[in-house]
């Protein structure tokens, strides 16, 4: 459902990942390992859409289309969901309303009628309930004075609610107590799919415990160096980054 | 016809005329305050931008209009042509003023409590002439301000809210300011007068729109007097067509322990300056002004507030937020002046703007001026831009870039909007933005 070749993508004239290459099949659960600066925050809002990374070289080809050609609501809209590293406070804005207006614009982007009122509420409290959300935190505006764990469970309350077929989790497990790991795993466990596709990213082997991944990935340098089955998680875990990095320098 | 058009002498002969035509009614006390606000007038020139007052917010595209008096002229307006005005629906007392003249047939002032008075100034020159006489013209200080002038010797018309001691208004009343329906260049110079006895309590919404797209000027005085203990919870809601000029003040008067709260919304018009005076005549009073302005591609919104404590312990607020879109121009000047004796005041001031683009501008002047020594004063202010991180996350999330600034917008100016106490009011401010969000930001 993914594909990426040759990617090459510069901020501000800095080259932050080369020739990178990855291939995401429909059912698959990838993991994305690797040290601190190594890109892979860049990789995930490249893949979101999100300004101000300039791709030099290659393709992304999401569902036989060129997802660079999509702005970033078009690739929400397609099934894309990103859940972010450090999710911004957007003080004052409902977080009620919000959800409605992004639930309802991806039902009438697709031709489905939009939720009324009652039907929305039904749908919040169910996912909330899945996800162990707290309702009173969604009469706060967003993420705004949220704890960092409140913030990324929310996230996953966001992924719960709007069913994407690639979720892209960026560090959400980081900042997690355990019981809140657990219910984030639950999330994505819950959404795994024949027809959907996940990337996380993350520095724990602990989160990998819980959701199995078919495939591990190390990305260092700005590139793939090494993939594996969910048993390379295990091998980081104990000898940590350098070796690959003195392997992929030789 | 050879002469060029002038807008002084255009002006000084409008006042003549209009002196002669005959209101209907007529006081000594009330004809000498015309006299002396007609001569001053007639002895001063506009403003320029050499007034420090009217620096960032030019008057000539105002002068341009040979503006007249509307004078007398009959409503067409139905209840029918208001069946959708959601205001007008609200379960509230509604008086109605079509071109600055109340309308009975379209106004609903059935059961109102005892003691409380709302009707057209006319009617109170029959009713009330002695409160008329002791509070028409007593807030606020010498007038020189040349269009308030004009509304002094001028006003035929406007309306009375009396609410004597101790009473309480079971419902909010609305004053509902409507032009419509007129050729180009009249302009309407309503007078409005609010008394609340000691200890009353009243929710008042004054509201300016219109109706049709004529070029029209309004210029409205509301004076509000605050007894002891009274409390005023204020909304002004101007959302007049961009065919409108629109210059009003708001001279408020009070007493200990009274507190008024204020909120402004200001959405509409070509040009429009509201200056907002308040002055603590008695201990322990409390002021807050909040108000919202979103100001589009060829408008120009002013807001001068003038607080001033002259006695002790006295408290005011007042909280400004802006928003901002193509080359809209909008100025802020906030006064506040603490005098000698005003020990324990404790004041502060606010205004925050959101730039939407470029080529928008806003000039804040915040000044406090204090001679007291133990007080609490300070004022804050800001202009910021949409952060393109808060409208990738929203669109991250499936919203378009216009849901997304409007969502923003709502958030910037929800604070004050919240702080509306009545929740009907809240509601239909609520929508009001979110429809003037939507609209501008789908022409862009
Ligand atoms: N806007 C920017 N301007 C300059 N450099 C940037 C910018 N954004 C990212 N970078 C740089 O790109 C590199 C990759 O950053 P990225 O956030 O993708 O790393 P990461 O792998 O997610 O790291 P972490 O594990 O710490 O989250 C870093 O060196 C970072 O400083
Ligand atoms: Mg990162």
């Amino acid at each position: 459902m993914l594909s990426i070749k040759g990617l090459k993508i510069a901020v501000e004239n800095k080259i932050i990942l080369h020739d990178l290459d990855l291939e995401v099949g429909a059912g698959e659960v990838h993991a994305i390992m690797g040290p601190n600066g190594s890109g892979k925050s860049t990789l995930a809002h490249v893949l979101a859409g999100r300004d101000g990374y300039d791709v030099t070289e290659g393709d992304i080809i999401y569902d036989g289309k060129n997802l660079l050609e999509m702005n970033v609501e078009q690739r929400a809209r397609k099934g894309i969901f990103l859940a972010m590293q450090y999710p911004v406070e957007l003080p004052g804005v409902s977080t009620l309303s919000f959800l409605k207006a992004s639930v309802n614009a991806m039902r009438s982007s697709i031709g489905e009628q939009e939720l009324d009122a009652v039907a929305f509420m039904k749908l919040i409290r169910s996912k909330a309930k899945l996800v162990g959300m707290d309702e009173d935190i969604l009469k706060r505006p967003i993420n705004t004075g949220f704890s960092g764990g409140e913030k990324k469970r929310n996230e996953i309350f966001q992924m719960a609610l709007l069913e994407p077929r690639l979720a892209i989790l960026d560090e959400t497990d980081s900042g997690l107590d355990i019981d809140a790991l657990r219910v984030v795993a639950d999330g994505v466990n819950s959404l795994r799919a024949d027809d959907r596709g996940m990337i996380l990213i993350t520095h724990y082997q602990r989160l990998l415990k819980y959701i199995e991944p078919d495939f591990v990935h190390v990305l260092a340098g700005g590139r793939i160096v090494k993939s594996g089955d969910k048993t390379l998680a295990q091998e980081l875990e104990n000898r940590g980054y350098s070796w690959l990095e003195a392997e992929s320098a030789a | 016809m050879s002469v060029a058009y002038e807008p002084i002498r255009h002006y000084r002969e409008a006042l003549a005329q209009g002196l002669k035509g005959s209101s209907g009614y007529s006081y000594p006390w009330l004809e000498k305050q015309r006299q002396v606000a007609a001569s001053r007038f007639l002895h001063q020139s506009f403003p320029t931008r050499k007034d420090e007052d009217w620096r960032y917010s030019g008057i000539d595209r105002v002068l341009v209009h040979p503006f007249l008096p509307a004078g007398e002229n009959v409503s067409t307006l139905t209840e029918e042509d208001l069946r959708h005005d959601v205001l007008y629906q609200l379960d509230a007392y509604h008086l109605v003023l079509i071109n600055g003249i109340p309308v009975p047939a379209l106004s609903r002032l059935d059961g109102l409590p005892a003691g409380v008075h709302i009707m057209g100034m006319r009617e109170a020159m029959v009713q009330f002439p002695d409160l008329l006489a002791a509070r028409l013209g007593k807030t606020g200080q010498d007038e020189t301000q040349m269009f308030m002038l004009l509304n002094r010797a001028l006003f035929d018309d406007g309306c009375l809210v009396y609410i004597e001691a101790d009473c309480v208004i079971d419902k909010p009343i609305v004053l509902n300011h409507l032009t419509t329906g007129l050729p180009d260049n009249y302009m309407f110079l309503p007078r409005n007068l609010v008394v609340l006895g000691a200890g009353a309590n009243a929710a008042l919404i004054e509201r300016f729109g219109s109706t049709g797209p004529s070029t029209c000027f309004n210029i409205v005085l509301t004076e509000i007097s605050l007894e002891h203990g009274a409390v005023l919870d204020h909304y002004r809601i101007q959302e007049e067509s961009r065919h409108t000029f629109h210059m009003s003040r708001v001279s408020l008067q009070q007493a200990a322990r009274s507190r008024y709260e204020g909120t402004s919304i200001t959405l509409g018009s070509a040009w429009s300056r509201t200056e907002f005076n308040a002055r603590f005549d008695e201990q322990d009073a409390v002021c807050l002004t909040n108000g919202i302005y979103v100001v589009d591609d060829g408008q120009l919104m002013d807001f001068h507030v003038d607080i001033e404590h002259a006695v002790p312990s006295c408290v005011s607020r007042e909280r400004f937020k802006g928003i901002l879109l193509g080359k809209g121009r909008a100025v802020f000047d906030g006064h506040v002046k603490v005098l000698q004796d005003a020990q324990q005041t404790d004041a502060h001031l606010s205004n925050t703007n959101l730039l939407l683009e470029p080529g928008a501008e806003v000039d804040i002047k915040p000044q406090l001026e204090i001679y007291a020594d133990d007080v609490k004063c300070s004022h804050g202010t800001s202009i910021a831009q949409l952060e393109p991180e808060q409208l990738f996350y929203l669109q991250s999330r499936g919203l378009d870039i216009k849901q997304a600034k409007q969502m923003l917008c709502l958030g910037f100016v929800s604070e004050v909007l919240e702080t509306c106490k009545a929740q009907v009011v809240m509601e239909y401010v609520g929508s009001l933005l979110q429809r003037e969000f939507l609209k501008l930001f789908s022409d862009g």
